[in-house]
């Protein structure tokens, strides 16, 4: 039960693969335009980082040192043309918008770096909780990235929400405001956004442990310890 | 080494059967998809929900436009590679005067984010609304023509350009060969 915990502090905050490791960031600050192409990449790449984590996980004991690279590429290339497939059958329009970056989940160094660092020496169920937290990780910082970026960048939240839901959705795509702020749509705009979060999170660390040290060394706390 | 070679030349079998199936499964869904896609543009191109579409070739690439039995205008299938990536394809719809009377862009693979100028709901594209060969010059403005390009998506714009004049040109080329009745 520990370790489970550990393992979703670690994805969503800790060791969070956007924020900390900041991986993936092909398909981070591309998609990340509008709140509904950024989730989508994040929950297809959740998708990918969970099957492609169990499957490296149950095979470990062939990924010998020769063939580890290849066989972890070749099942993460394998998991994304399957997600690629069904995302065509099923949200065709979705697609015909993002398409080009589904493709490109293989290369993003988050699914590889999870199979090489933990899925191919753990077992399975394991691997699975991983993958899930680092693949929230990467979705909840996707979300709020390609959030904060539509609504200044664009001025719209919501946009093509139609193109998943169909067109009941539509009432939730709204027009925040009609003065959008050109650099944060563009690629730019991206990288300082990113950049504005991955300081706020360490301001945030910083903050938490400069309470934690002011706790530990006050008069009170030493005499309980 | 050997039986690691052999390892690996079993799970890529595995992987592409597993790809075939699920791609054999799949594959009437997707075309089926595209096909009600291709049909939606189409009525929204011509933007008439009555009118009907006759076919000028087999590939399905032109269409004469008739409301009723009277001719209204023509539409075509217009592509480049000269964009940043892939191929773009379009619709184009002209009306009796050969000006044109809308746009719509069918497939691309332009950056998303900066090529979509090109998507459908762009204002980029309402700039090319009635204009006709006759009194327009299908090239950027700073390259002497009369459209305006995106900065940032230079490459696209200049590619859509092209395409269109192309697919003038060729309307204007073909049209007197087309069937009138």
């Amino acid at each position: 039960m520990n370790s489970f915990i550990n393992q979703a502090n670690q994805g969503l905050w800790k060791d969070n693969p956007a924020l900390v490791q900041l991986l993936g960031l092909c398909p981070l600050l591309a998609v990340s335009q509008t709140l509904v192409t950024g989730l989508t990449l994040g929950v297809i790449t959740l998708g990918v980082l969970v099957a492609s984590n169990a499957v490296i996980s149950l095979i470990r004991r062939w990924l010998v040192e020769d063939i580890r690279l290849p066989m972890q590429i070749l099942v993460i290339a394998t998991m994304v043309t399957l997600a690629d497939l069904t995302m065509q059958a099923m949200f065709f329009d979705m697609h015909q918008r993002v398409g080009l970056f589904i493709a490109l989940i293989v290369t993003n160094c988050t699914i590889l770096a999870r199979a090489e660092l933990f899925a191919r020496r753990n077992r399975w169920w394991h691997a699975v909780a991983d993958g899930f937290w680092m693949g929230l990780g990467f979705l909840w910082v996707i979300a709020l990235l390609s959030g904060i970026r539509e609504i200044l960048g664009r001025g719209t939240l919501f946009d093509g929400l139609t193109l998943i839901l169909g067109p009941e959705a539509e009432a939730f795509q709204m027009v925040i405001h009609t003065s959008p702020l050109l650099l944060v749509a563009l690629a730019p705009g991206a990288f300082i956004t990113l950049g504005c979060l991955v300081a706020l999170k360490n301001l945030m660390d910083i903050a938490y442990e400069s309470r934690q040290t002011r706790r530990l060394s006050h008069p009170a706390a030493q005499r309980k310890s | 080494m050997r039986t690691a070679g052999l390892t690996l030349i079993t799970a890529a079998l595995l992987s592409a059967l597993l790809i075939g199936l699920v791609s054999i499964g799949t594959n009437p869904i997707i075309v089926q998809n595209q096909v009600a896609h291709e049909a939606r543009i189409l009525r929204e191109v011509v933007k008439s929900s009555t009118a009907t579409l006759e076919p000028l070739n087999d590939q399905n690439t032109k269409f004469r436009v008739l409301e009723g039995n009277e001719l209204t205008g023509y539409l075509q299938k217009i592509e480049t590679t000269e964009g940043y990536n892939g191929t773009i394809t379009a619709w184009l719809a002209t009306d009796l005067r050969d000006a044109i009377l809308n746009l719509a862009t069918l497939e691309h693979e332009e950056t998303p984010g900066i090529g979509d100028i090109i998507n459908n709901d762009s204002v980029w594209l309402e700039q090319f609304m009635t204009t006709r060969l006759a009194s327009h010059t299908y090239r950027l403005q700073r390259e002497g023509g009369d459209f305006d390009h995106v900065t940032g998506a230079t490459v696209t714009s200049r590619a859509y350009i092209a395409m269109l004049n192309n697919g003038m040109l060729e309307h204007l080329e073909h049209k007197a060969s087309y069937p009138y009745e």
